[in-house]
């Protein structure tokens, strides 16, 4: 059978033979994000006496920018599993759930991109915005 | 979406009261759900003012007597009367349980509500329509599949592996578990419900039982399985004190087990 496809035998729905993966992607997910937080946080407080010559420092560092990338990645595919959840546990018609997944999956992808965009260019010693933009 | 108001004609109403006569001691007051759907616009909540005296310990003992003594249209589902049959089951004082095990002592509000077991069809009164849960059981094959043929005898368990069942086999399919968990009342359609999903981890713990990997085929979808969030309602409400959600977990993660092998679709 197809994935995504629903059939029902005497009310009951006959299984999609998928769950499994997305289960363990959520827990995989969750598991690296707690030291990935706990850097994070560590990191944010560490900043607080540098200002702003000293956070773009920290950024220059190749282990801060990859951490960090790896951080913003991970909890953005997190976000957007735990938000599919709740529109699926929630959102029953099927056009309003399709349109809504597919906003949160734009919406994740362009956080996404922005965020690694922005590491990126701070990593390799540039204003966060290119010339032209803003100050 | 969610509907976060009752459709029209699910709005109870304030019903009749009946009053317990003058001179009465150690009255208790019961505000009982009540709702024909072929004859009633909208369900009403009749109230009902009794002596303890006058009735044994438990709210079904409670119930009988209304319908005995006061009102013998009120329509409920009795039978064992000692907690074995799953016939009671009903929201007392706002919690799923059977009514033959729950003694009017332990309710606490002073008055005490009866109703059908929640997000389930009411046929009348406190007598829901567990067809589509009867279906859900029914769906995850609750018999022994076995490889081996028959024996003579009976099928031989180590005592290790009939512990196992303990805390499994005693589910009596009363349905305040699956009626209690939110994540039921929002997609009963699609998801199993904690009931049949503890008697289908019931037969996959089973050591005499080889339809493993079938059973959990059958059970991995986002929705039969999934949608159990661990809320736990399951196992605060369960009468026979069991614990739905931790046979849910335990089918998770078989569901990833290296053991596991996956058979060819139907």
């Amino acid at each position: 059978m197809s994935r995504h496809t629903k059939t029902f035998v005497k009310g009951v729905k006959v299984s999609e033979r998928h769950g499994a993966g997305e289960w363990t992607a959520e827990r995989l997910s969750s598991a690296i994000l707690v030291p990935l937080t706990l850097w994070g946080l560590w990191s944010g407080f560490a900043l607080s006496g540098g200002g702003y010559d000293g956070a773009l420092a920290w950024f220059r560092s190749p282990v801060n920018a990859v951490l960090l990338a790896v951080t913003l990645l991970v909890s953005v595919w997190h976000m957007q599993m735990g938000l599919k959840v709740i529109v699926d546990d929630y959102i029953h018609k099927p056009g309003s759930r399709r349109a809504l997944l597919g906003l949160i999956g734009l919406l994740c992808v362009l956080l996404a991109a922005a965020g690694v965009f922005f590491i990126v260019r701070l990593a390799l010693g540039s204003a966060p915005l290119p010339a032209g933009f803003g100050i | 979406m969610v509907q976060l108001t009752l459709p029209k004609g699910s709005k109870p109403t304030t019903g009749k009261v009946h009053k317990a006569p003058a001179g009465a001691k150690n009255v208790k007051t019961y505000k009982v759900y009540r709702y024909d759907p072929e004859v009633d616009a909208d369900p009403r909540w009749d109230t009902f003012e009794i002596s303890a005296d006058d009735h044994g310990p438990m709210l079904l003992d409670a119930l009988i007597h209304i319908k005995n003594e006061i009102d013998p249209t009120l329509t409920f589902r009795r039978s064992c009367r000692e907690g074995i049959c799953g016939s009671c089951s009903m929201n007392i004082d706002g919690r799923n349980t059977l009514a033959c095990t729950k003694g009017w002592e332990e309710c606490s509000s002073s008055t005490i509500s009866i109703a059908p077991l929640p997000h389930q069809p009411v046929v009348k009164d406190l007598v829901t329509d567990l067809t589509l849960f009867y279906a859900q059981y029914d769906s995850i094959q609750p018999y022994l599949q076995s490889d081996e043929p028959d024996p003579e005898t009976e099928r031989i368990q180590l005592p290790e592996d009939r512990a196992k069942l303990d805390g499994l086999y005693e589910c009596i399919l009363c349905a305040c578990c699956s009626t209690s968990c939110p994540s039921y009342w929002w997609n009963q359609t699609e998801y199993l419900g904690p009931a049949a999903l503890l008697q289908s981890y019931r037969w996959i713990a089973d050591s005499r039982d080889d339809a493993t990997d079938k059973r959990l085929d059958d059970l991995e979808d986002p929705f039969k399985l999934y949608r159990c969030h661990t809320i736990m309602n399951c196992a605060q409400v369960c009468p026979k004190g069991l614990n739905p959600a931790e046979a849910i977990a335990k089918t998770k993660k078989l569901m990833v087990a290296p053991s596991r092998k996956k058979t060819e679709a139907a």
